[in-house]
This record gives structure tokens, C-alpha cells and sequence, in this order.
């Protein structure tokens, strides 16, 4: 990579603050050269805490006259399309947080305008740019596990108490601030859902216009592999607030919830030691056997090591803008580009439509 | 209780073992007056463990002829329907082990039997007579977890335990994760909080040792009618698991937890289900801000105290006691025990509705089974 990629922040709330780092870390690879909000403090406070001098209040201003190569798109849901399609209009690559967007259409649209302006698109999940989540597909894909049978999911945890992430029409909700993640992670390791069936409630008055705080949803994948995706916003007290299970015919893996407070390098813990078993091979084991039965109950997990090499970083964010700008100046599709990424949307709008109509709903229908 | 009550054990295999208990323990309260099953050598064996000296290798036999007020009924769950008729049109209590039967007109065929003979039908599902399960209850009766807005549950492990050929891996026979293990989950998840009103399931077959369509992977959504969604998660294709069964509750006031057991199975407890039931309260400081990092660390790591529980609420550690103690109770008394037949019809209906839903691909309410 020759030069840093030049980027403009559009919408400077609090992921965007998370963002920051790879610019003020990796100024040789990526260089954070405007900032744009349409409230202008928050626009000003940002660039000064980045060292940037260009601020915009217009988007539209900052496209024409900034110079900048790729915007990083940290609004709420709903901004996301327009956002998306007005900067690759302008030609500008585009780096644009989870969820997608709150339409399966504006996902559609936002894919479709890229393709057209030959820019890249990639959403900003994460937590595929973790040395742990990286381990553990390369376990999969080595076979590790055997086939894989059943994946569980939840994350329980207090929500938001206010703004739009409260509010379904900005795109708020458990769904698309958190399980989103979840599902495009199953997606990464087991590959795409076939079909969903879902129910969700809206349990606290503070949620707004039926922004859900509550997803039960049973999701089949192509392979054959059957998962539960549970979701939770309405308790702070909780033992668990994420974990990821993988159950193989050889084998799982497990990932349970952080238990490490937050740190520079890890913004916003999320996982857990990645822990995994495999199956004893002595095939004779019997239940009724007391000393069996405790090495079929209680085997012996261990934790599945990272690789420094895998990922640049220890902080995830970080490693998903230096992948960014790689495939910026590179050409290469990203791991999680607008075109995988509609079929991590799917299952969230196919989750909306399974509750709507009390039906399974199949992907290849919406 | 005057006289201790005669009880006939039908059908002599793994789970009639861990009944022996009560009959061995408390022998003022009920008499282990006969044993019956088709298989004579296994009848054999069990009678002289326990002590009795009627051996049946049939049913009407032993229901016209020995000296017994009820029968047990331990046999694999198709069984259940055509052995608890009999029994109650021959006047005998009936306490017959979940699942109740494998198809819901089972179900209420035995429940019409029972009214019509007069006797007393109890479900065994041992759970509810746990000292965990009685505090459970009550922590939540006492309004502490504030309304119920989710449950989670699942039972994850390696099953269709016994051997190779054992029923509890035959569909035909009643087998399958959710008749052998996830129906005490429903049964317990509505004892705390109520009925079910409606379904979304998916269950699969995955692997080749399972017969006739018995499924070893299960999830489902869960409606209730207070309003509460559950999650409900089985799976019996991988032995190695964190996380064999749990149960959570989260409440507007709080959250409770039990996850699997860590201790072995023993005299009083031949097969662990509870861990440490824990719970944790909301923090009254409804200034919470995750933004701050003190405050963040009281949400990732909350205090969870574990849930007393309370030795006069069960008779003893042992929950297959308690729940055939229970049994005896309500024959004498006449009292229509926790988990009745017409009770448990509602637990049962869930299970048949994540059939229909798995099925059909469509929501299923329960009242229109």
C-alpha cells in the first residue's frame, strides 16, 4: 500500500469515537481527513480529538470538496442507505456499520449502487476481524468438529434506556444493534440460512413504535445445521450476556461471555476464553457407568488458541479498517461485503416477517 | 396417612430402578406390594432387590389378583395410554412417569378413564418435587423477579442413552429428546410461569442411530400467556458440552439462573438436574450508565447470590421420594396432585404442538390442538 487511504467520518456518536484508533494508530495505512455531522459540535469535537481540520455539517458539502477516497459511515440505521449511495455516486469507497440498513430494499439499493460506481463496500462487522473468531472457523474448516449438527445463540444484557436505538423506525431494536452480529458470525462459521422462525416482543415502555427487546428464533441453515438465536434487552442482570455454541459430531466449541473489563485494545469486550472439546475417542463409553458418565458430562474443555499473525491487532476495530483499506486499494472483495452481508440482513428481516405471519419464512422468498 | 399405600411397578427397567427408593425408605407410606413386567428375569431381579415376593409377567394378571391400591407405571411411553386405562377401570391409583403418552387422545383417554374410575392420575415429573424447584416457585410467586418478560432453557448432551436398540430412541416407542428430556423443561418453565398459548419448532433427525423419525435436535419459540417469550434449545448429538441443561428467567425486577449440575449423581440425588440455583437482583440505581466503566463492570459481573432452599419444603433431598410420598398423599386424601393428568395435558400439548409446527412450518396455537 503506497499511500494511506484518505477517509471522511459521516455521523460522530459513539461507535464512531470506537473507530477512531486504526486513524490515530495507523496513519501510515489510513488517514482520517474529514468529519461530518449534521450537529456541528459533535462534528468539532470529534475532529479535534482526531487531529482532523476538515469538518462538515453537509454530507453532500463533504463529498464534493474534502479530499477523500472512502467515507466510514457511523449513523444510525436508517441513514445508512442514502449515506451509502450518495458517497458511491461520488465515487467514494464505502466502510458502513452494522446493521446494513433497516430494508431489505435499502440493502438492495445499497449493493447496487456500489457494483454501479465500481467502489467498494463492506460492512463493519467486527467481530470477523478478531484473532478469536478467526481461530475458531480455522478449527472448522479443518474439520475439528466433524460435521456440525446445532449452533445456540444469545446475548441477554440491559439495553439502551433512550435514543434511537429504542425506536424501530431509525432501525433500532435487539435485533439490528446486537444479534446481527450474532447471526452474520454463524454465518461466517457454518455458512448461509435457508429458513427462520421467529417471535419477538416489545416488552418496555421505553421501546418505541415495536422496537423489539425480545427475539426467540429457531433459524435452519443450508447445510442442515438447526440453531437457536435468543435475545434479551430486558434485564441488566445477567450471568450470561453472550455466548456462541458450536455442537459437531467430533466435537464444540463454546464461547462464552467476556469476563475481562474493557480496554483500549478491547473497546467493547466480547468474547470469552474460546473454549473447545473433542469427543473421546473410546467409543464404549456408558452412562451408567459412574466414571464414565463423569468424562461424558464433564470433559475436558480447553482453550483454543489465538495466532498474533492472524490479525494485525488485538483490537478488532482496528483490524476491520486496515482490511477496509487493503481491499480499497487492492480491488479484493472484502470478507464482509454489501453482497454477503444481504444474507446476514435476510435473517433479520425474515425474522420480522416469521413473527408477522406466524409462518417459516424462506430467505429465498424475500 | 393410616396404612402405608400398595403400590404394583409396572415395567421393570432403568428409571423403575431410582423409584425403588421411596419403597425401600419410607415403607410407612407406601408398600411396594407388587413388580410386573413382560421381560420375567428383569421382574425377578427387581422384586428381589426390593424385597417383594409378587412377580407379574402380565398386567391383567397382576391387576385382577395381587393386594394393590395403585400401580407405578415405568414402562417406555407408548405404553402409558394402554397400562393406565387398565389400571384405573381395575379401580388403581395411577402415578405413571412423563412424558405422559405419545399422542395427545392418549392423553385425554387417560384422563377420561381416570375421572370415570374416581382414582387419582399424578404425571412423575420429579422436578417440581425439588426443594430447588419449591423455592424457585415461590421466589417468583413473591413477585422478587418483577413481571417475566423471557425464559430461556435447553438440554444439550449426548442421549438416547441405555444402548444402541433402546427404546428412548425409537419414535414409534414415545422416543426422542423432547418425550425423554425437554418435557420436564416445558413442565417446569410452566410451573413457574403459567401455560402456553402458542408454538414455532423446528426438530430434525441427525443422526443414524435414531429410529422411525425420533429427533435429536430441537428449537422452538415459545409464547405464554402472560406474555413471557421463551426460548427453548435440545440437542442430543454431542456428548462433550459446557452446558447440559439450564433454566433462565428474566424478570423486570431480576434474573435467575440454574445452570447444570457440577456434583455427581448419588443415593439422594441418582440423577443431578439442578446446579446452584442462582438470582440477581436489579440495581436500584436506575442511573445505570454502561458508558461508565464501574457501572459497566456491575452489569458484566452482577452479584448473583445463590437461592436458599428450604428443608421443610420436601421431605428429603431426593425428588423421586418426595414425588411418590406426594403420590401417596393425594391418593389418601384425594387431592388432586401438582401434576395431574389433566394438569400435565397442558405441558404435553406444547410437545405435540413443536411437532405440528416442525410439520406444518407454521405458528401453532394450543388451543386448536
Amino acid at each position: 500500500m503506497s499511500t494511506p487511504l484518505k477517509v471522511g467520518l459521516v455521523g460522530a456518536g459513539g461507535i464512531a469515537r470506537v473507530h477512531m484508533t486504526p486513524y490515530l494508530t495507523h496513519p501510515d495505512r489510513v488517514h482520517l481527513a474529514a468529519v461530518c455531522d449534521m450537529v456541528e459540535p459533535l462534528a468539532r469535537d470529534y475532529a479535534k480529538d482526531a487531529g482532523v481540520d476538515a469538518v462538515y455539517t453537509d454530507l453532500d458539502d463533504m463529498l464534493r470538496n474534502a479530499d477523500i477516497e472512502a467515507v466510514d459511515i457511523c449513523t444510525n440505521h436508517a441513514a445508512h442507505v442514502p449515506c451509502t449511495i450518495a458517497a458511491v455516486r461520488a465515487g467514494k469507497h464505502v466502510l458502513v456499520e452494522k446493521a446494513m440498513a433497516n430494508t431489505l430494499q435499502g440493502c438492495r439499493d445499497m449493493v447496487e449502487a456500489a457494483d454501479k460506481a465500481g467502489v467498494t463496500l463492506m460492512i463493519a462487522h467486527q467481530l470477523r476481524h478478531s484473532r478469536e473468531a478467526t481461530a475458531v472457523k480455522r478449527f472448522i474448516d479443518e474439520g475439528h468438529l466433524g460435521e456440525i449438527r446445532a449452533v445456540r445463540t444469545h446475548v441477554t444484557m440491559g439495553g439502551p434506556a433512550r435514543g434511537w436505538m429504542c425506536d424501530a423506525k431509525p432501525g433500532g431494536g435487539v435485533l439490528q444493534l446486537n444479534s446481527i452480529h450474532h447471526i452474520d458470525l454463524l454465518r461466517y462459521y457454518v455458512g448461509n440460512v435457508k429458513r427462520v422462525m421467529a417471535v419477538c416482543k416489545s416488552a418496555q415502555p421505553h421501546m418505541v413504535d415495536g422496537a423489539e427487546d425480545v427475539v426467540a428464533a429457531t433459524l435452519e441453515f443450508e447445510n442442515g445445521v438447526i440453531g437457536g438465536l435468543f435475545a434479551s434487552w430486558t434485564t441488566d442482570v445477567t450471568p450470561e450476556r453472550a455466548a456462541y455454541l458450536l455442537f459437531g459430531s467430533k466435537g464444540t466449541v463454546h464461547s462464552t461471555p467476556p469476563y475481562n473489563p474493557r480496554s483500549r485494545e478491547s473497546p467493547t469486550a466480547h468474547f470469552g476464553t474460546i473454549m473447545y472439546a473433542l469427543k473421546d475417542p473410546d467409543e464404549n463409553l456408558d452412562r451408567r457407568n459412574d466414571a464414565d458418565l463423569q468424562k461424558l458430562r464433564h470433559p475436558p474443555f480447553d482453550p483454543l488458541p489465538t495466532r498474533e499473525e492472524d490479525q494485525p491487532s488485538l483490537n478488532f476495530f482496528v483490524n476491520e479498517v486496515l482490511h477496509f483499506a487493503q481491499c480499497c486499494r487492492t480491488g479484493k472483495e472484502p470478507t464482509s461485503s454489501g453482497r454477503d452481508n444481504i444474507e446476514s440482513m435476510k435473517v433479520v428481516f425474515a425474522i420480522y416477517e416469521s413473527f408477522r405471519t406466524g409462518k417459516a419464512v424462506d430467505l429465498a422468498d424475500l | 396417612m393410616s396404612t402405608p399405600l400398595k403400590v404394583g411397578l409396572v415395567g421393570a427397567g432403568g428409571i423403575a430402578r431410582v423409584h425403588m427408593t421411596p419403597y425401600l425408605t419410607h415403607p410407612e407410606q407406601v408398600q411396594l406390594a407388587a413388580v410386573c413386567d413382560m421381560v420375567e428375569p428383569l421382574a425377578r431381579a427387581y422384586a428381589k432387590d426390593a424385597g417383594v415376593e409378587a412377580v407379574y409377567t402380565d398386567l391383567d394378571d397382576m391387576l385382577r389378583n395381587a393386594d394393590i391400591e395403585a400401580v407405578d407405571i415405568c414402562t417406555n411411553h407408548a405404553a402409558h395410554a394402554p397400562i393406565t386405562i387398565a389400571a384405573a377401570q381395575a379401580g388403581k391409583h395411577v402415578l405413571v412417569e412423563k412424558a405422559m403418552a405419545n399422542t395427545l387422545q392418549a392423553c385425554r383417554d387417560m384422563i377420561d378413564a381416570a375421572d370415570k374410575a374416581g382414582v387419582t392420575l399424578m404425571i412423575a415429573h420429579h422436578l417440581r418435587h425439588s426443594r430447588e424447584a419449591t423455592a424457585v416457585k415461590r421466589f417468583i410467586d413473591a413477585g422478587n423477579l418483577g413481571e417475566i418478560q423471557a425464559v430461556r432453557t435447553h438440554v444439550t448432551m449426548g442421549g438416547g442413552g441405555g444402548g444402541p436398540k433402546t427404546w428412548s430412541r425409537d419414535f414409534k416407542m414415545g422416543g426422542g429428546v423432547l418425550m425423554l428430556n425437554s418435557i420436564h423443561h416445558i413442565d417446569l418453565l410452566r410451573y413457574y410461569i403459567g401455560n402456553v398459548k402458542r408454538v414455532m419448532a423446528v426438530r430434525k433427525t441427525a443422526q443414524a442411530h435414531m429410529l422411525n423419525g425420533a429427533e435429536d435436535l430441537v428449537s422452538a419459540t415459545l409464547e405464554f400467556e402472560s406474555g413471557a417469550i421463551g426460548g427453548l434449545f435440545a440437542s442430543w448429538t454431542t456428548n462433550e458440552t459446557p452446558e447440559r441443561a439450564a433454566y433462565l428467567l428474566f424478570g423486570s425486577q431480576g434474573t435467575l439462573h440454574s445452570t447444570s449440575p457440577e456434583n455427581p449423581r448419588s443415593q439422594e440425588s441418582p440423577i443431578p438436574h439442578f446446579g446452584t440455583i442462582k438470582y440477581a437482583l436489579k440495581d436500584p440505581d436506575e442511573d445505570f450508565d454502561f458508558r461508565n466503566d464501574a457501572d459497566l463492570q456491575k452489569l458484566l459481573h452482577p452479584s448473583f447470590d445463590p437461592l436458599p432452599t428450604i428443608e421443610a419444603d420436601q421431605p428429603t433431598a431426593n425428588f423421586f421420594v418426595n414425588e411418590v410420598l406426594y403420590f401417596a398423599d393425594c391418593c389418601r386424601t384425594g387431592k388432586e396432585p401438582t401434576s395431574s393428568g389433566r394438569d400435565n395435558i397442558e405441558s404435553m400439548k406444547v410437545l405435540f404442538a413443536i411437532y405440528e409446527s416442525s410439520r406444518t412450518g407454521r405458528a401453532v396455537d394450543l388451543a386448536d390442538l
